[in-house]
């Protein structure tokens, strides 16, 4: 599996951990896994190297649908919160969201080749 | 009165005190609480969760045992955060709005775009939409 593959592999799973954190985690906990993921995307950008300036102020990459999705996969997992119907659909729309963010990812998903020799291969 | 004799075990239960008038009886009962507890009463009597069990000690005097029984839970539908009002939908979405125009704008950097979207997500939790309702 290529660098880029797992790179996007990675955004993938925590955009669905996202969705199950917030459509069912209990008010604590919540927080701490939110606050966990959000640090977990920040440092996947940093273990594959995509804190690139160039790449960025280029718009290389831009991913605007991936990013579109997860907003509605969100704040759909958002509105199921604290339902009945919570702990059958948040799950539905997490694994949704994964397959749709990797399946994009595998040819329109941009990635910066990393200047750093410290990147996992 | 009319709420207790159209409950037959509401009549029975009040008849139990021998020796009473059950017309003073179901006076006595109706002018004990106003219509809408009356009402609970009287259906949770004729519903037989509760149940009176009423012993003649001596003349005059009774010893009246109510027994509660275990009723199933009344299953209602449970929405949890959705939206139940005009006002709710309308919070919701303007966080909707903010959320897409603020992370939009990280756009250009996927993963702080997903940083920014996943922290709106959790700030979300804390609001209640259905405050306004």
């Amino acid at each position: 599996m290529s660098t880029k593959s797992k790179y996007w592999l990675t955004l993938s799973g925590l955009l669905a951990a996202v969705v199950l954190t917030v459509g069912l985690a209990p008010v604590p906990l919540v927080f701490v896994l939110g606050g966990a993921l959000v640090i977990g995307f920040l440092a996947a950008g940093v273990l594959y190297g995509q804190f690139q300036k160039d790449a960025i102020r280029s718009g290389a990459l831009a991913a605007p649908f991936p990013l579109l999705l997860a907003i509605v996969a969100f704040n759909v997992s958002l509105l199921l919160r604290g339902s009945e119907l919570a702990f059958f659909l948040v799950p539905v729309v997490a694994a949704a969201l994964f397959a749709t963010c990797y399946v994009w990812s595998i040819k329109h998903g941009p990635y910066a080749q990393p200047r750093s020799t410290n990147t996992p291969t | 009165m009319s709420l207790i004799e159209a409950s037959p075990k509401t009549l029975a239960y009040l008849k139990s005190f021998k020796g009473l008038d059950v017309n003073e009886q179901i006076s006595g009962l109706a002018a004990s609480m106003p219509t809408e507890p009356l009402s609970g009463f009287t259906g949770l009597v004729e519903a037989g969760a509760i149940e009176f069990k009423v012993k003649t000690i001596k003349n005059g005097w009774y010893s009246t045992e109510m027994i509660v029984h275990e009723q199933p839970l009344v299953q209602t539908r449970d929405l949890g955060s959705l939206p139940r009002c005009p006002s709710a939908w309308a919070a919701f979405w303007a966080w909707f709005a903010v959320n897409v125009t603020t992370c939009g704008a990280f756009a250009p950097f996927p993963v702080a775009a997903f940083a920014c979207a996943a922290g709106f997500a959790v700030g979300g939790a804390i609001i209640d939409f259905n405050r306004g309702c």
